[in-house]
């Protein structure tokens, strides 16, 4: 059912709905939500940091529960989603770093501040996944290095909570409690829908890139396998 | 809070909203370019296989002639 001879599928209808959801998010954070009085425009990247850093955390999330699942039933299927997710979590991960920079410079005058413990729990949660996608890629493919990566998966998420949960345990100078949460003075019902609808759309693009990902991995060990049988005859 | 570009300069939030579009559409094209290079190698493989077991069964045939 395509102009190309190409199936269509349930992956190519999220793609299309993650697409127009985040046309729709843009639209929403740049015109329609109210400008912040503190901080001016530079208030709009919120729509983008906060969501890209909720769907990372969603996205190490899989990876450790992907892990579990790798350790306790032993199918490579679940080594795949926790793989592919990982990737996408420092994909997402990198995008908030960049954009909370970014946010910060004009705000508080600093890309960077190593005081604040949000930034730095965020960075180790960062590289811990950025080792983990190393340490898959420089072993072998094979059961060992699935279940070392999946200790790993499960391990590494304990920064996970620790990045989540850092505004609270430690002073922080730049990270103040979330808005939403603590504000009283603000017009929290127009900041809401489009957050809501930004966390929404990154969401759908998370799912999207994940199966798209998995047909790579999947693709991937169809190639070893065949590369094995040849070898072999 | 002067920041080079004006205290509410839009420069900042158009350059985080550009990098996270160019980003996804870099990991995207990255991510199909090699899911079709797999493919083609998997296409490549299948049909010396192919091949390999064609010349295989000639090479029999032709035995069992002489």
């Amino acid at each position: 059912m395509s102009l190309t001879g190409r199936r269509f599928t349930v992956t190519d209808a999220i793609g299309i709905a993650a697409f127009l959801a985040m046309l729709i998010a843009l639209y929403l954070a740049i015109v329609e939500s109210p400008i912040e009085r503190v901080q001016g425009i530079h208030q709009k990247i919120f729509y983008i940091h906060v969501p890209t850093a909720l769907v990372g955390y969603i996205a190490f999330g899989v990876v450790a529960f992907a892990s579990i699942m790798y350790v306790w039933k032993r199918t490579e299927r679940w080594d795949r989603v926790a793989v592919a997710s990982a990737e996408l979590g420092v994909l997402f991960t990198t995008l908030m770093l960049a954009t909370g920079s970014i946010w910060g410079r004009p705000v508080w005058g600093a890309w960077w501040d190593w005081s604040d413990a949000r930034l730095v729990t965020s960075l180790v949660m960062w590289l811990v996944y950025v080792a983990y996608l190393m340490f898959r890629s420089l072993g072998e493919r094979g059961p060992g290095t699935y279940r070392s990566a999946a200790v790993i998966g499960i391990l590494g998420f304990v920064s996970v909570p620790l990045s989540y949960f850092s505004i609270w345990l430690w002073t922080n100078i730049l990270h103040p409690v979330p808005t939403l949460q603590s504000s009283t003075d603000r017009p929290e019902g127009s900041i809401l829908v489009p957050f809501l609808f930004g966390l929404l759309a990154f969401t759908l693009l998370y799912v999207y890139l994940m199966s798209f990902r998995m047909r790579v991995e999947e693709s991937q060990r169809e190639l070893n396998d065949l590369r094995a049988t040849h070898e072999v005859s | 809070m002067e920041n080079g570009f004006g205290d509410f300069s839009p420069i900042f939030v158009f350059v985080a909203y550009a990098a996270v579009w160019i980003v996804f559409f870099t990991y995207l094209y990255y991510v199909a370019r090699r899911q079709s290079d797999i493919r083609s190698q998997i296409d490549a493989l299948k049909e010396s296989t192919e091949n390999d077991e064609r010349s295989n069964e000639s090479d029999r045939s032709s035995s069992g002639d002489d």
